[in-house]
C-alpha cells in the first residue's frame, strides 16, 4: 500500500482520520504488513501482503 | 450470515473462474471499452480514479493504462488477489483495497471520477451505496455506472438462462448453479436483483444530489458485446446495458 493513500483513506465507520502503523515495508516504501487505526471508534484495519483490509468489522468474516 | 457477506462469499469463489470465457478477443474488447470511457471523461489525464467493485480489475486497469491514477475496491479477497495479479502482468500500479460500497474508506471528495460497472445488483442498499459514492466525487467531478438487466423474472428468459447453464456446465467445466444456490437465500434482500433501468439510476441520482445527469444507452457496445460474448452468455442475457453520468 502507498503511503500517499494516507491523503485520502478514512474510517469506513465514522469517516474520521487513520493513524498507520508499519511493520514491513517493500524496497519501494510501499507497506506490506502493517495496520491502520481509529481512534474515534477504537477500531483496528489490518494491512496484509500490501492490501488494506478497511472492511466493517461485521463483514471481516467474509475476507478469509 | 449477513447478506453481504454472503456476496462477498459468492465472490471468492466466482473469482477462480470469472476472467475465462467473458469476450472472444480480450483484447478487442479492452480496446472497445476503452474508447467508450475516453468518450466519458474527456481528454484529461491523471486523474483520481476509484473503481468500486473491481472484481478482476477490468475497468481499473483500463484507466490505469489511459495514464490515471487509480484506487479500486472490492468485498472479495480473492477477487482483489485476481486483479493485483492482472495489473502485475501489464506491469500497471493500481491501489486495491478490501472493503465495502456501502462504507467507503475514504474522506469526502477524494476522487475526480467514481465509477462502477455491475455492481448496484449485488448490494442490498443500493441509495446507501449511490450516496457513499457520491460523497467520495468531488465537487464539478463525475459519477459514472453502467449496469443492465440480468435476472429478468420473464419465463422465457428463465428458460434461456437454464439452457445457458446446461452449456456452461458442459463446455466451461464449472457448476452455473452455485450462482442460484448462493443467491436463493438473499436475492430477496437484493432490490436490483432482477435488473436496474435507466430511470430506477436517474432516480438515485437525484435524490443524492447530482447534477447534469445523462444516460447513454451504448448502443455500439450492446451491438459488440451480442458478436463477441460466448454463446451461453447471449442465450442468457439481452444486450440491455446502459451508462448514467452524474455530476457533483
Amino acid at each position: 500500500m502507498k503511503k500517499e493513500l494516507m491523503d485520502i483513506l478514512a474510517c469506513p465507520m465514522c469517516k474520521g482520520d487513520l493513524e498507520l502503523s508499519i511493520e514491513a515495508e517493500d524496497e519501494k516504501g510501499e507497506v506490506v504488513v502493517g495496520s491502520l487505526y481509529c481512534g474515534k471508534c477504537d477500531l483496528q484495519y489490518p494491512i496484509d501482503d500490501g492490501i488494506p483490509n478497511l472492511l466493517p468489522p461485521e463483514l471481516r468474516q467474509s475476507s478469509d | 450470515m449477513d447478506v453481504k457477506s454472503k456476496v462477498g462469499l459468492y465472490w471468492d469463489r466466482r473469482s477462480k473462474t470469472y476472467d475465462r470465457n467473458v469476450y472472444k478477443s480480450q483484447n478487442a474488447a479492452e480496446d472497445f471499452w476503452k474508447s467508450i470511457l475516453k468518450t466519458e471523461i474527456g481528454t484529461e489525464q491523471n486523474l483520481n480514479i476509484l473503481d468500486v467493485g473491481t472484481g478482476t480489475g477490468f475497468l481499473a486497469l483500463l484507466f490505469a493504462e489511459l495514464g490515471h491514477k487509480v484506487t479500486g475496491i472490492d468485498i472479495s479477497k480473492s477477487m482483489l488477489e485476481k486483479s493485483r495479479f492482472n495489473a502485475y502482468k501489464q506491469k500497471l500500479a493500481v491501489n486495491f483495497m478490501h472493503g465495502d460500497a456501502e462504507n467507503l474508506p475514504f474522506d469526502d471528495d477524494s476522487f475526480d471520477i467514481v465509477m462502477n460497472r455491475y455492481l448496484l445488483w449485488t448490494l442490498p442498499d443500493p441509495k446507501t451505496a449511490v450516496n457513499e459514492w457520491s460523497r467520495v466525487v468531488k465537487s464539478g467531478g463525475k459519477l459514472i455506472l453502467i449496469d443492465g438487466r440480468w435476472h429478468d423474472p420473464a419465463i422465457y428468459m428463465r428458460l434461456r438462462r437454464f439452457i445457458a447453464s446446461i452449456i456452461v456446465l458442459i463446455t466451461e467445466n464449472r457448476n452455473p448453479r452455485m450462482f442460484s444456490s448462493y443467491y436463493a437465500t438473499i436475492k430477496a434482500q437484493l432490490p436490483f436483483f432482477n435488473g436496474i433501468t435507466p430511470n430506477d439510476v436517474v432516480d438515485l441520482f437525484t435524490e443524492v444530489g447530482l447534477k447534469k445527469i445523462s444516460v447513454n444507452n451504448l448502443e455500439k457496445l450492446r451491438a459488440f458485446e451480442t458478436k463477441n460474448r460466448p454463446l451461453p452468455y447471449k442465450i442468457a442475457n439481452k444486450p440491455y446495458l446502459f451508462l448514467a453520468l452524474g455530476e457533483k
